[in-house]
């Protein structure tokens, strides 16, 4: 790929973005690309060596922060009318009222999400204090001189210990996977609002 | 490695390539490659970050027709190294007491 080739691309793909960060990353693997080139490398070679466009894309979008991509977003692209803005004012109890659903829909999912886990490790830590007490009256019962109800005892915080185990492993997994999750997710939300700025600009 | 602790060895370690003589991003690059591979939009990333720490600062110079970007560290890049320095040594220590009680 030429250079100018990758560099439109490049500035296609991350088309929601803030004007001044794109021209400034443009900038700079503008640069990058001329020095390969300058210590003699090809065109192509020097674009290849930067690596594939849509890691590049899902890179720079994770580091800027949502807020700047959603300022971006509802920036009004073109003068507004007067009839826009009455229209805008007049019907703003309507979608006030409409995001903040989905905003409460969002807490919503997380906080049910969270709760759950966190209800697993809970459990996880109840795990550990049955099998403590199963040790702990093992002992006692013992000293009291009822062996055999101290080896039920046992038994069951063995089992206990056992439990915790399984689960301590299951609930490590989960947090990982659900940190992954949000993490994929927040990257295709910030995606969403970059293509779409790339439609919006297609239509007008 | 742990993100967070990434990030911060990453920004002393592109420190580290500009402490002596100012420079700029392909250079750095070949600096840093025989000791780690980093993509240019992390070197990107890590450069914004440290300009907007003012640890080091930026000017265009002409070269060849075009415009090159030379990084020049600042007194709050060159006490970041130290305080890397630092942190270094002490980490340095901890990991000789887990080797020597691994034996």
């Amino acid at each position: 790929m030429e250079k100018h080739e990758f560099l439109n691309q490049l500035r296609d793909k991350l088309k929601g973005l803030p004007a001044d960060e794109i021209d400034e990353r443009m900038e700079f693997y503008s640069e990058m690309i001329d020095d390969r080139v300058e210590e003699g490398k090809s065109e192509a070679g020097a674009v290849a060596e930067l690596g594939d466009l849509d890691e590049i894309k899902d890179q720079i979008l994770s580091e800027i922060p949502m807020g700047k991509l959603v300022k971006e977003r509802i920036k009004p692209k073109h003068r507004m009318k007067a009839w826009e803005i009455i229209l805008i004012i007049l019907g703003s109890p309507l979608w006030i009222a409409i995001l903040l659903g989905i905003f409460a829909v969002f807490i919503a999912l997380f906080a049910a999400l969270f709760s759950t886990l966190i209800a697993m490790w809970v459990v996880t830590l109840g795990f550990l204090a049955a099998a403590v007490c199963g040790i702990v009256e093992f002992v006692f019962c013992f000293m009291k001189g009822m062996p055999l109800l101290g080896f039920i005892f046992l038994g069951m915080g063995i089992f206990g210990i056992g439990l915790m185990i399984i689960f301590f492993i299951g609930c490590k997994e989960l947090t990982k996977s659900i940190g992954r999750g949000i993490k994929a997710l927040f990257l295709g939300i910030k995606s969403k609002l970059v293509r779409k700025e790339e439609k919006e600009n297609e239509n007008n | 490695m742990d993100t967070q602790f990434k990030r911060g060895f990453l920004d002393v370690f592109v420190l580290a390539t500009i402490k002596d003589k100012d420079s700029y991003g392909y250079q750095m690059i070949k600096d840093m490659k025989p000791y780690m591979e980093i993509s240019e939009s992390t070197l990107y990333t890590v450069l914004k970050r440290l300009e907007n720490a003012a640890m080091l600062k930026v000017r265009s110079v002409e070269h060849e027709g075009r415009l090159r970007k030379y990084y020049h560290i600042t007194k709050n890049g060159l006490n970041r190294i130290e305080e890397f320095e630092k942190e270094w040594k002490e980490m340095n220590v901890i990991y000789r007491f887990i080797k020597r009680g691994g034996k």
